[in-house]
């Protein structure tokens, strides 16, 4: 995996092109990380499930650092790609379920799902999670591209800043 | 907000507008500047096949009415653009690219974004791709979010 390289040429030698564009979706990913309904640990299966569907090796190599706060660790990680079978609490099941079908099949998602949601979450936490997929879906374009090389090795711990700006500690 | 990204505010489901309307109207713009961002006739050609995959009608345009429509030709054909003949070099290109992008963007090809960089270069390239997630995604929410949320402005 980390021998391919990038399919296109981005000046800044960045995952991004610096333009009005990318500061305009970066804009998006700090509103949606604004909203703070959510279980940090419910974000993080949402976004590594994202990262691993979408093989993004730059997401794959963070840990959300409020979610290790909260006692989330590699063991529970492990659990995130058989999740169905898992011991993982049912919300978590809810909420990854709610991811694939966003992520993988639209049509899934029916009154089944929307029964499931809404047994461990509140509307508002429901869209929250559904925008949170949006946000961790990002790296579609650059895994496209293959533009999305962690400039480090190991695990890197992401936070979020009061404006929603991630920050990245190694 | 502008016209525009109060126009674009429309594809976003009512239920999650109410309850993320910041995160809402954040999404309204990347989507107004993604239209800009690239050919809009090209990308609607694209969210066309996308909806389409995604199991809606081909012809739904109602997330940017002012990019130009494909021919009735073009739809008529999306579900076989392969064996068509109505689209162009880059059209061809751009659809195979999206095709993967929806299904597997993990597997999408060292040749299939060259044949887009060939014809755009390498900055076009990057804000077609940066474009084409944007639409899919917000299809994907508009799909998702419909039946998980409802479409009303209960909340």
């Amino acid at each position: 995996m980390s021998e391919l390289s990038a399919r296109i040429t981005i000046p800044s030698g960045l995952p991004m092109w610096g333009g009005h564009f990318d500061e305009v979706i970066d804009a998006f990913a700090a509103s949606v990380m604004r909203a703070t309904g959510l279980d940090p640990v419910i974000t993080e299966l949402v976004r590594l499930r994202c990262a691993q569907y979408h093989d993004c090796r730059l997401c794959g190599n963070l840990r959300l650092g409020q979610a290790k706060e909260q006692g989330m660790d590699e063991t529970v990680v492990a659990k995130i790609a058989r999740y169905g079978t898992s011991d993982l609490s049912d919300a978590a099941k809810a909420a990854l379920r709610l991811t694939d079908a966003m992520i993988m099949q639209p049509s899934a998602a029916d009154e089944g799902l929307r029964a499931e949601l809404h047994k461990h979450f509140s509307d508002a936490q429901v869209a929250e999670i559904c925008l949170d997929i949006v946000k961790w879906s990002q790296q579609k374009y650059l895994v496209a591209l293959r533009v999305e090389t962690p400039p480090w090795s190991g695990l890197g711990t992401l936070d979020f800043d009061a404006d929603g700006n991630p920050v990245v500690s190694l | 907000m502008s016209d525009h990204e109060r126009e674009l505010l429309v594809i976003i489901n009512e239920s999650l507008r109410g309850l993320q309307p910041e995160a809402s109207v954040a999404l309204a713009r990347m989507n107004a500047t993604a239209w800009e961002a690239s050919d809009p006739g090209l990308l609607e050609l694209c969210r066309c096949l996308i909806v389409s995959m995604l199991g809606e009608e081909a012809t739904r345009r109602a997330a940017n009415p002012a990019a130009p429509a494909p021919t009735a030709d073009q739809l008529a054909a999306l579900g076989a653009w392969r064996a068509s003949d109505v689209f162009s070099p880059l059209e061809r290109a751009a659809l195979e690219f999206t095709e993967q992008f929806v299904v597997s963007v993990s597997s999408v090809t060292d040749e299939q974004v060259e044949a887009l960089r060939s014809r755009l270069g390498d900055e076009k390239t990057y804000a077609f791709a940066a474009a084409l997630y944007v639409i899919e995604m917000s299809e994907r929410l508009r799909i998702v979010s419909a039946a998980v949320l409802g479409n009303g402005c209960e909340h």
